[in-house]
């Protein structure tokens, strides 16, 4: 099925697109209506492209012990699996549609890459957009891990902090001025460089 | 491959799928340059505005808190840092300081961004390199905040967590005075 351009153009991977490079884009845009349910790729699959959800509702579910949860469900404009457009690696995730429809644009890595490789304005484009939603969702992932961190660190010391006064109790030192604080150095405040240092020795293994 | 700064740049994994044209292209926004052991390169706040290529010595990227340095690492030559500044020119996020004499090379994101805004392929290939990275971080921060999430529930729930290193506690006596005297990763207050 065909989309106005103008649709296409109201994506947020394609932002800021002339309208030149929205009719060329259009060429390459695979656009389906999904009904209820529809996976667009499950958790493990090869990632071999990137989902635009035009209109209707997605969600996101991880598999975990307990059983499938959903962990978010996406709005119109939203990309989805976008990642597989840089690198292709599995998916960690599963995604279906979760509205009775739903319009789905899909570009293929392949695609992606020959758009580019042929030094297209509009791969560069999306290659802009694409980056700056990488970097923006990497600066929130560092804050959610900075008060992870400071949760866990928090859960922790409650913790020992129950297992001492307990102990001081049995032998009955006065436990009323305890007070005990995460060394920062813990709540990994800037974890990038740690998670390089890791990605390094996994790559020289 | 004649100029001596290609030949090196070619060596650097972020730009070794540029083109020795392209690389040409980019020397505009590569200025040289060089700090002694112990400045500073740059400071944690500091606007970003510039990425760094370390072509010889060592740095050290660390953090300040309270009364307490912080080590993250060490980085030596062909190492890139900054790179997601020159993207965002979000302000740094960390200190920096030579650990040795430095020799680095200076990619100014104001020259990088004019080659940015007009749409040139040298500036879109190493921005697909830095994307590399950044969806390796992403991966890995994913990973990371889901395994320190469950470590902060099973501690919630009581059990013990699998891979937190465990804290030792010894509790003395002092003077009728109760005092926590070694406590690995915490201190008492």
């Amino acid at each position: 099925m065909s989309i106005p351009h103008q649709l296409i153009g109201s994506l947020e991977l394609f932002q800021g697109l002339t309208e030149s490079e929205l009719t060329l884009l259009g060429h390459h845009l695979k656009v389906e209506e999904k009904v209820h349910g529809a996976a667009l790729f499950s958790e493990g699959d090869l990632a071999r492209s990137c989902f635009c959800l035009v209109d209707g509702e997605v969600s996101v579910y991880l598999e975990k012990d307990t059983g499938e949860a959903k962990i978010a469900t996406l709005k119109p404009g939203a990309s989805i699996g976008h990642m597989a457009l840089i690198d292709r690696k599995r998916r960690s995730a599963t995604c279906r549609v979760s509205s009775p429809k739903a319009v789905i644009a899909e570009l293929a890595h392949d695609t992606f890459d020959q758009l580019f490789s042929a030094q297209t304005s509009l791969a560069f484009k999306v290659m802009d957009n694409l980056v700056m939603d990488l970097v923006g969702h990497l600066r929130e992932n560092n804050a959610r891990l900075v008060t992870a961190n400071q949760e866990r660190n928090q859960a922790k010391i409650n913790r020992k902090l129950g297992n001492v006064r307990a102990e001081m109790k049995e032998q009955r030192i006065d436990t009323g001025k305890i007070e005990i604080d995460a060394l920062e150095a813990d709540s990994v405040e800037v974890c990038m460089p740690t998670l390089d240092q890791r990605m390094r020795e996994r790559r020289d293994k | 491959m004649s100029h001596p700064l290609l030949q090196f740049f070619s060596q650097v994994p972020l730009f070794a799928p540029l083109s020795a044209d392209e690389l040409t292209e980019l020397l505009r926004a590569i200025q040289p340059t060089q700090i002694h052991a112990g400045e500073l390169l740059f400071q944690e706040g500091d606007a970003g505005d510039a990425a760094y290529v370390v072509q010889s010595g060592e740095l050290e990227v660390f953090l300040e808190r309270r009364d307490s340095h912080i080590h993250l690492v060490d980085l030596g030559p062909n190492t890139v840092l900054g790179e997601i500044a020159l993207l965002d020119g979000q302000p740094r996020t960390a200190h920096v300081r030579a650990k040795s004499e430095v020799s680095l090379f200076r990619i100014d994101r104001t020259e990088f961004d004019f080659l940015r805004r007009n749409l040139h392929p040298a500036a879109y290939k190493l921005i697909r390199q830095i994307a590399t990275t950044v969806c390796e971080r992403v991966r890995n921060s994913n990973e990371l905040i889901h395994q320190v999430v469950n470590e902060r529930d099973d501690i919630i729930r009581g059990k013990q967590p699998v891979s937190a290193q465990e804290t030792t506690v010894e509790v003395s006596q002092v003077k009728g005075k109760s005092m926590l005297r070694k406590w690995a990763f915490w201190r008492s207050k």
